[in-house]
């Protein structure tokens, strides 16, 4: 079930993993991705919630850390594959577009 | 001024549109809101542009402490954008920012109908067909309609009974259709790159059978005080007020017992334990106390009347027929006399259906062994010398007993003497019946 959720990310699925190639804080994640899209992608707060919430269910992220009540995560191996593999599909899409026009 | 109001809201569970477009609203024109239930309570304040948002929360329960770690950490992830959590109910919890242009909470559409699709199951559809499970199972459900006309029209009080179990019917029909078409519509949406469909389908349906209940009820509270002495009225007006009251003291002992922090097993464990306890120790009070009232009405008769039908249970004894009688004579034996009388033809067929199997129900549900002749069969009204339409008597185990239904244009009588009937008392009877109907 959950390699099929994620076969194909969304941009909001894709930029929280990416934050998470180091270790951080959940709720910097939506500030992170504002500064790299430079305010292009907003993930909202419930989204986020969700998203930390499946991706660690799929064994995607891991806990790294609790400070107060802020949880720290970092990618598994499974969620660098992931990561990974859409990446790769994003290239070979440009590499599409570029082959034909 | 007012500092505080107290409002009954009525949009679906799951109608988060409405919600926020309602609570801008009262905002702006200077009410914010301060907690949901029953009623909703809103505070004065200053009238301002506020954005309000409804998250549901799947993993969330109305039995979880208050500060439970899971909304908490949500909270703080709402903080980050400038969202705070005004209230919650259950799964349902509602932010409110006051930032011009705030990142909105949920910036996913799948995620979003994928946690209203497991709240509105889990805290809506499932309850709510439970509820009307429920009443159906208690009695008095819509279905007397059809099956218990006798019952279910000729008293007003249970007539607004079993309209207000079809209501509670219908709300929650139109609740799961509407639903389930949102979510159809809205995933084709999401499948085609766009957003949730609008939630205001259904509203004003839905609105309208919430205040049609509401009517029912008030209806139903009056119809009590007018069919019944004023002891039976007020006890059974209490007794609902109770029932009601139950549910709102459980609902405090709940959150007395979130705001401790008492894990959610626990609380609902507890909760739902009090409900039945306090549910059935009123139930059971309440029905030794209503069977062991004694009917004030001086001849013992019983009287119910609708536009519809008008149902007279009385004694009689075959001395009351004769017109030149100056009453019963005593010594004279009593019978049980039921006397329908009914406007309506097609009723009219139903009732005297419902009555012709009665018996032969109630036996069977008795584990009684019948056979295929148990049952009312017609006889000769000739034969007994009377000017009623039809005539039926009930046999059992082939043999007839003294039951007997009478049919005569606009009424129905049913007769349950003690001992057997005599022509003579048959003739008396039918006498005063069609004196009734001449009347």
């Amino acid at each position: 079930m959950s390699r099929e959720k994620f076969k194909t990310l969304t941009e909001q699925m894709y930029y929280v993993l990416l934050c998470l190639r180091h270790e951080c804080c959940g709720t910097d994640i939506m500030s992170m991705t504002l500064e790299m899209t430079d305010g292009r992608v907003r993930i909202g707060p419930g989204t986020l919630y969700n998203l930390l919430e499946q991706f660690a269910d799929a064994g995607m992220i891991r806990e790294t850390g609790v400070e107060g009540r802020k949880r720290s995560y970092i990618l598994t191996d499974g969620g660098e594959e992931l990561l990974r593999n859409e990446y790769q599909r994003l290239i070979q899409q440009i590499k599409d577009y570029d082959a034909h026009r | 001024m007012k500092k505080y109001k107290r409002i009954p809201v009525t949009y679906q569970y799951f109608d988060y549109e409405g919600i926020q477009t309602y609570l801008e609203r009262m905002a702006s024109d200077g009410w914010r809101l301060e907690s949901i239930g029953t009623l909703w309570t809103f505070r004065r304040a200053e009238p301002a542009r506020a954005h309000y948002t409804v998250v549901y929360l799947p993993r969330t329960s109305q039995y979880d402490p208050v500060n439970s770690p899971s909304i908490t950490e949500f909270d703080d992830y709402c903080r980050e954008t400038g969202w705070f959590r005004v209230c919650s109910s259950g799964k349902m919890h509602i932010y409110c920012s006051e930032d011009e242009n705030p990142v909105p909470i949920d910036t996913d559409e799948s995620i979003k109908l994928e946690n209203v699709c497991k709240s509105a199951v889990r805290s809506f559809v499932l309850p709510m067909i439970l509820m009307v499970g429920c009443l159906c199972m208690i009695g008095n459900s819509f279905i007397s309609f059809f099956t218990k006309p006798v019952e279910a029209f000729s008293s007003y009080t249970n007539m607004t009974l079993a309209i207000m179990t079809l209501l509670a019917a219908m709300m929650t029909a139109v609740g799961i259709v509407h639903l389930a078409m949102w979510v159809r519509k809205t995933r084709k949406l999401i499948e085609g790159g766009g957003q949730c469909a609008s939630t205001a389908g259904f509203r004003r349906i839905y609105r309208l059978v919430h205040c049609l209940i509401i009517i029912t009820i008030l209806l139903w509270a009056v119809s009590i005080t007018a069919e019944n002495n004023f002891t039976t009225a007020l006890a059974t007006i209490c007794l609902a007020a109770l029932l009601w009251g139950i549910i709102l003291l459980i609902r405090m002992v709940s959150n007395k017992m979130r705001k401790r922090g008492t894990p959610r097993t626990v609380n609902r464990i507890a909760s739902i334990a009090l409900c039945f306890v306090f549910t059935f120790t009123i139930l059971f009070s309440s029905i030794t106390f209503l069977m062991n009232m004694e009917d004030d009405s001086a001849d013992g008769s019983i009287k119910h009347h609708t536009f519809l039908m008008e149902m007279e249970v009385k004694s009689i004894t075959p001395g009351d027929a004769d017109a030149d009688s100056d009453g019963a004579t005593p010594g004279d034996d009593e019978f049980a006399c039921t006397i329908l009388r009914i406007n309506n033809h097609w009723l009219y067929e139903k009732c005297l259906n419902q009555w012709l199997n009665e018996d032969y129900e109630i036996y069977e549900m008795m584990g009684i062994p019948s056979g295929n002749n148990d049952k009312y069969r017609r006889e000769n009204t000739e034969d007994w010398g009377i000017g009623a339409n039809a005539l039926y008597r009930y046999y059992f185990a082939g043999e007839p007993e003294d039951k007997w239904i009478m049919c005569y244009p606009g009424m129905i009588v049913k007769l349950e003497p003690y001992n057997q009937l005599s022509e003579e008392d048959f003739s008396a009877i039918d006498r005063m019946v069609r004196g009734i109907t001449e009347i």
